[in-house]
């Protein structure tokens, strides 16, 4: 693990994400290179994600504290304006954890699936589910 | 308004001030009867030059009202948009406290600063980590704390990405706006072209987050800006001469609505070239209106809804003989159904206007040849009075024609009549539509005799017919545009279509601002 030109403030970050890491988050460097991240973070207990584990890549770009780490389409108010450079990965990582207790169907990804969840939340929970043990279980 | 700083009684002078807001109000509104009254200045220029004489003046009132630094009360009116008594509606009915904290504003009697450099161990920045010397670091009027380098990259970030008006402090949840002293200070040590940039974007916002003020739409850019006093909705000619709606920013377009013109200029731009070539080979036919191609053949031709015309005439056969039919649609009353015609129209109208135009300096020589003539009366502000009511009839003649076409042929206002209720309504329109357009030929020929060349007695004649002619046509105009401003598009019901008051004053001429 070559930190090279690393900021100090990414250096300290990564070793604490690797030495106290939140419940139900990982997140580890690329070998090659210290501000590309691979984040795994497990479903939600009671959430019809738990049991799952969904993959993440997060990005920290040039400016980075200055500007937001980059997560790729992802609704969350602290990676566009609400982002301060007082904010962490950790913090970024457990906001989008609590995201998967309570999805936020007001400001949906996609529209199909919101209209769904506010539509028949029971039928759509049961779809998370089935896709939850479909495509983010392992084996 | 000026006594505003002796009176602690803020109430009493925002009751004043609403009296103020009435006063323009009714003033915008009031038909100017007579010539080019400019008088009211509902509307300024404000030169480039002037940009800042003209923000300052609205500081200076919210530095004096509140007791204010200028860098607070920048950031104070810029939240509120730049509108002064908005703020000092907010003060009486919410408070100070309110007011500030909404804003982001927080005013701080002692420096945060002192203590810190007195303090001699290192300083640990929370968002780079690193360490640094009491003496590099910088706090804001909230008290948050960081390193100048920290400060300097946050500040550039957000000035790249176009945000200088609101920078907020970098601390979690911190609402309060960043001393623009400080940013100054910090980014003009590490790149002057991006402090630069935040000079003019701090300048500019008096514009850009203004709601009673806008850069002039002119291309190219003639460097003014425009300011009005209440009303959003209105027409205003710059110090340059363009004329210009400043709701949309586009070309003065009423009797037009916004909507309306927005949708008709987008149609022009991509149909005019086919229609072009429409109106060069082909004819419409006469009873359907559809324009027809002749590539062949006699001139007997015969249409798909069943009529058959003579293709020189444009005359109906009927039994193989021709039939003088009533209605052409090239000279009878032209059929608003069809977008061809109303496009045809508007552009001949706005070319009768521009050609009207250009005989503006051509009358201004024949008055001069007059005025060194021997005659009794030197005053010909008659023959510009009527010059200029022909302008603005015209203008809005010619606008006339996309309203039409979207009030009665559109579908964009199809469920806010019957069938019925919209031939009746359309009928009434032509008609009155029809008898403008005839007033308004016969003003423009009037005004285009040679009348440098008449006698005394003719000179008099001429006189009572210009006057004549202008009034009739500027009375034809105003209920032309009355009754579409109320009857047509204030009836409507599920939709919203407003244009600018009709002022007889032409588009009004915004006045300099007295401050340059």
């Amino acid at each position: 693990m070559a930190s090279g030109n690393l900021p100090r403030r990414i250096v300290k970050e990564t070793q604490r994400l690797l030495s106290e890491p939140a419940p139900g988050i990982s997140a580890s460097p690329a070998e090659d290179n210290m501000r590309y991240f691979n984040v795994m973070i497990l479903g939600p207990s009671q959430s019809p994600y738990e049991g799952g584990v969904f993959k993440l890549e997060l990005f920290l770009p040039e400016d980075y504290p200055m500007s937001a780490p980059k997560l790729g389409r992802i609704c969350l108010d602290i990676l566009k304006d609400k982002w301060s450079p007082a904010l962490q990965i950790r913090t970024v990582l457990l906001s989008i954890q609590a995201l998967l207790s309570a999805p936020n169907p007001d400001d949906p990804l996609s529209d199909n699936i919101a209209k769904h969840w506010k539509a028949d939340e029971t039928e759509a929970v049961e779809t998370a589910k089935e896709w939850t043990r479909l495509y983010a279980s392992d084996g | 308004m000026e006594d505003y700083g002796n009176s602690d009684d803020e109430h009493q002078y925002l009751d004043d001030d609403e009296v103020d807001i009435d006063d323009n109000g009714y003033s915008f509104e009031a038909p100017a009867t007579e010539n080019m009254a400019r008088a009211s200045a509902s509307s300024m220029v404000i030169p480039k030059e002037s940009l800042l004489a003209a923000q300052m003046g609205d500081l200076l009132r919210v530095m004096d009202l509140l007791s204010l630094k200028e860098k607070h009360a920048r950031t104070l009116l810029i939240h509120y948009r730049w509108d002064v008594e908005k703020v000092f509606a907010v003060l009486v009915e919410e408070g100070k406290d309110k007011l500030f904290a909404q804003a982001g504003v927080t005013v701080v009697e002692n420096d945060h600063q002192v203590p810190l450099s007195q303090c001699s161990s290192t300083f640990c920045c929370n968002i780079c980590c690193d360490d640094v010397s009491p003496q590099e670091v910088t706090t804001m009027d909230c008290g948050h704390c960081f390193c100048n380098n920290c400060w300097t990259e946050h500040f550039i970030v957000k000035i790249n990405d176009g945000q200088s008006r609101r920078i907020k402090c970098m601390a979690l949840k911190c609402n309060v706006v960043c001393d623009e002293a400080k940013i100054r200070c910090l980014v003009s040590a590490r790149d002057s072209n991006i402090a630069d940039k935040f000079e003019r974007f701090l300048l500019e916002s008096y514009i850009d987050d203004n709601r009673r003020v806008k850069w002039c739409p002119s291309v190219p850019h003639c460097g003014n800006a425009i300011q009005v006093e209440a009303d959003e909705l209105c027409e205003v000619e710059c110090a340059c001469g363009f004329q210009f709606c400043f709701s949309c920013s586009s070309v003065a377009h009423s009797p037009c609505s916004c909507l309306m013109w927005e949708l008709w200029s987008k149609k022009f731009e991509v149909e005019s070239l086919s229609l072009n070539w429409i109106s060069s080979h082909t004819k419409p036919c006469p009873k359907c209106c559809k324009p027809i191609e002749k590539n062949g053949g006699c001139n007997m031709v015969r249409c798909k809804c069943g009529i058959t015309f003579n293709w020189i005439s444009g005359l109906e056969y009927s039994n193989g003989y021709i039939e003088v039919s009533e209605k052409r649609p090239e000279h009878g009353k032209w059929r608003l159904e069809s977008y061809y015609h109303c496009h045809k129209l508007y552009k001949a109208h706005t070319e009768s206007f521009r050609l009207e135009y250009e005989m503006k300096e051509d009358i201004q020589d024949k008055i001069k040849i007059l005025g060194e003539k021997d005659t009794s009366s030197k005053d010909f502000g008659w023959i510009k009075d009527g010059l200029n009511k022909l302008f603005r009839a015209r203008r809005i003649l010619s606008f006339s024609y996309p309203f039409a076409f979207y009030m009665f042929a559109d579908d964009l206002l199809k469920n806010e009549m019957t069938r019925e209720e919209r031939e009746i309504k359309q009928n009434f329109f032509e008609d009155q539509q029809q008898q403008f357009e005839t007033n308004i030929e016969r003003l423009s020929l009037i005004l285009e005799e040679n009348f440098e060349k008449y006698s005394e007695h003719q000179l008099k004649d001429f006189r009572m017919r210009v006057i004549t002619q202008s009034v009739t046509a500027d009375y034809l105009c105003r209920n032309l545009y009355e009754w579409i401003e109320t009857d047509l598009l204030g009836s409507l019901k599920h939709s919203v279509h407003k244009i600018a008051p009709f002022n007889s004053a032409a588009v009004e001429k915004a006045s300099k601002i007295p401050y340059c």
